[in-house]
């Protein structure tokens, strides 16, 4: 009988034992779940903001410029050594200055230059990796930009040059 | 004395077991809440560079067929339609849950109307969620409206 007995307390205070870990491992099973969703939600807001920060604030960067320099004549895209490039051409004091911007070698490059014509490619300052960036004019003054980041983020914008309009002037009907 | 005992473990247990459901369920809230404005930050996003990419677009034409063979031409999933009883066009572009153009099934829309009204090209656009059969689900997330006036070309200068 006493053994009986001895033995059925044994078994409550294992069951006791299994039922408390159980617990335990729910709660830590739980309380990974709930660290997981913030790491989600964090991770998203913070690739979000790089995001933006990339890829969006150059072409923002891109569009402020060509706005800035929106006069006849003085934007325009060429091509130098095959690469195409967004020329922005501006005077300070008398001097004509000159401000291309292009991809080279995995890198958005700016370069203000005086002389058009004696300057290279890897000259230009980097301002942002990327694994592509096209700039094309679409239509006389319709400015096109496609940028794909490191991270392979695409993000395009249109911009339009109102000097540039092939045969139009500013006068207003 | 060893029932009391047991009795108040089982007490503290669902005391922690309550405090536990109850700090999870804050924490579900508030990641809640951090999902869905990283959503509406996205679509606000979304919504102002679409809708900016389409008024340059826009302004860089000097008449509603210009700018309508325009979008065509850099947004080929714009589907076109007259406006009844007024001059004038009205484009929907379908954006897919993930927020990028799409030809299939749309949850959200960019739609525009451009229209000359007094020597100005007009366009009107909204960005908002919408359901299976294209119906809009919520407000807008973002609405733009330009007015651009038609630059006079040489040629009719010259006349």
């Amino acid at each position: 009988m006493n053994r009986f007995r001895e033995s059925r307390k044994s078994n409550a205070s294992l069951i006791g034992a299994f039922a408390a870990i159980l617990l335990a491992l729910f709660f830590a099973g739980s309380a990974i779940l709930v660290l997981l969703f913030g790491v989600r939600e964090y991770e998203a807001t913070v690739r979000k903001s790089s995001e933006d920060f990339s890829s969006r604030t150059l072409l923002t960067y891109i569009t402020e410029k060509i706005h800035h320099n929106d006069a006849e004549g003085r934007v325009s895209i060429r091509t130098v050594d095959g690469v195409p490039v967004l020329a922005l051409a501006s005077v300070d004091s008398g001097t004509e200055y000159e401000t291309f911007i292009y991809e080279y070698e995995g890198s958005v490059r700016e370069l203000t230059v005086t002389d058009e014509n004696g300057w290279q490619l890897d000259a230009g300052e980097p301002i942002l990796e990327v694994k592509g960036f096209t700039p094309e004019e679409l239509e006389p003054g319709l400015f096109y930009f496609d940028c794909l980041d490191s991270k392979g983020e695409r993000a395009e914008t249109y911009v339009y040059a109102h000097s540039v309009s092939a045969g139009t002037d500013r006068s207003i009907r | 004395m060893k029932k009391r005992e047991s009795f108040l473990f089982l007490i503290e247990l669902m005391i922690s077991i309550l405090i536990f459901f109850g700090v999870a369920a804050i924490c579900l809230l508030i990641f809640s809440k951090a999902h869905r404005m990283n959503r509406s930050a996205q679509e606000l996003n979304t919504a102002s560079r679409a809708e900016a990419n389409l008024a340059e677009v826009v302004s860089s034409a000097g008449s509603v067929e210009e700018a309508e063979n325009r979008i065509k031409e850099v947004c080929p999933e714009a589907e076109f339609s007259d406006l009844t009883g007024e001059s004038g066009v009205a484009l929907v572009i379908p954006y897919d849950s993930h927020l990028r153009r799409t030809d299939k099934q749309a949850a959200y829309q960019l739609t525009a109307v451009i229209q000359m009204e007094s020597e100005m090209l007009h366009a009107d656009m909204h960005f908002y969620p919408v359901d299976e059969k294209g119906q809009k689900t919520g407000d807008s997330v973002y609405d733009l409206v330009t007015r651009n006036v038609i630059p006079i070309t040489e040629a009719e200068k010259a006349e």
